[in-house]
């Protein structure tokens, strides 16, 4: 992994260029999906850290990728850049580098909600109502579902941690009474 | 000494017996050579020569009998009482020395006496420590012994509380996997807005 100077760098580098251009949100929103498929497909992750390959047909494969998911220029440039450096690997620090800095520019902030089950439309617009009031700031919600959390839901900001699932309340239940 | 004084204290009288008993038998000798009339006692020569062989006898005896065994008298007079005073001298010195082993013996048992006090004081004193000690090591044997016993039974009583809990919330949360509907489910995350609100 590298230095978090090291990949703020590169993340502001990317946010002057795509903000010069209206990319912000596009180009996080590609680089995630670059991200989440290298961190599903371990051959792919594996064939860009083998450092017996040729950097060159490394780049053609990113290339292909990068113009099956439709992506951008701006973007297949930025991850061929990031190839070439020898730093694809370090995609996912770059990724929350950018969107930290794309946040700070916007004034927004990203609340990462976890629940059980997916969650209604409705009860996403209240919820990031309630935290907007609370921030004040604009807040914009990225979901997840995790059914070990077996009711309610978890959202986090930044490091502040706002926990309403059931297996949390089951835990200090459960603290609670080995206490006495 | 004494045997040979008694023979001659008794051949002394022998010699004095026989110049007696000589004397008249010269005095009738001469009675019968001189005179016609012869009585108990005549004065005549033979009296004389009688007298002379006394005197000569008391001399002779004087010198070879009687100075000597004078002087022997007095020798073993002085012997004796020499031997008196150095039998009454050993005497003082034996009563001193009796006196002083009596006061050694006397010093001796005092000694042996605050010894064997002494000894008894420290043997009892021991004997006092001894069971302090041992009451003492007993009682923190049994303070440590209870001390663990109910560490121990409070570590019982947690791990089973806490085993207890532990699957009492674990067949909850079972309950709760298998029953939750999605009624409860919105529910859940209305309230948790709710919440989140009121914390404003």
């Amino acid at each position: 992994m590298i230095a978090g100077s090291l990949a703020k760098r590169y993340a502001r580098a990317l946010v002057e260029v795509a903000a010069s251009s209206g990319e912000l949100d596009p180009v996080s929103r590609e680089l995630g999906e670059f991200a989440a498929l290298l961190r599903e497909q371990r051959p792919l992750r594996l064939f860009f850290a083998n450092p017996s390959i040729q950097r060159r047909g490394k780049v053609a494969v990113c290339e292909q990728i990068a113009t099956k998911l439709g992506v951008r220029p701006l973007t297949s440039s930025f991850l061929r850049v990031l190839l070439e450096a020898g730093r694809l690997g370090e995609l996912e620090s770059v990724l929350r580098a950018y969107e930290g800095l794309v946040d700070e520019r916007l004034g927004r902030v990203k609340a990462v909600v976890t629940s059980a089950v997916p969650l209604a439309a409705e009860t996403q617009e209240q919820l990031r109502q309630q935290l907007q009031a609370r921030l004040g700031k604009q807040v914009y919600l990225e979901t997840r579902q995790d059914p070990g959390l077996l009711g309610g839901m978890v959202t986090r900001i930044g490091s502040v941690l706002y926990d309403g699932s059931l297996k949390t309340r089951l835990l200090r239940l459960r603290e609670e009474l080995v206490q006495g | 000494m004494a045997r040979v004084g008694g023979w001659l204290r008794w051949a002394a009288a022998g010699c004095v017996l026989a110049a007696l008993g000589l004397a008249p038998a010269l005095a009738l000798a001469a009675a019968e050579g001189g005179s016609e009339e012869q009585g108990l006692i005549n004065l005549n020569i033979t009296i004389l020569i009688q007298v002379v062989n006394l005197i000569i006898l008391i001399l002779l005896l004087s010198r070879f009998l009687f100075n000597p065994l004078k002087k022997f008298m007095a020798d073993r007079a002085a012997g004796i009482e020499r031997a008196l005073a150095e039998a009454k001298v050993a005497r003082e010195a034996a009563a001193r020395a009796q006196e002083e082993y009596r006061a050694q013996i006397v010093a001796t048992q005092r000694e042996v006496a605050a010894l064997r006090e002494q000894a008894q004081r420290e043997v009892e004193e021991e004997r006092q420590r001894l069971l302090r000690a041992s009451r003492e090591e007993s009682q923190r044997l049994v303070a440590e012994a209870q001390a663990a016993i109910e560490a121990e039974t409070r570590r019982a009583r947690a791990s089973l509380r806490e085993e207890v809990v532990t699957l009492t919330l674990a067949a909850a949360e079972r309950l709760l996997g298998r029953t939750l509907t999605g009624e409860d489910q919105k529910r859940l995350a209305e309230q948790y807005v709710r919440d989140l609100g009121g914390k404003n």
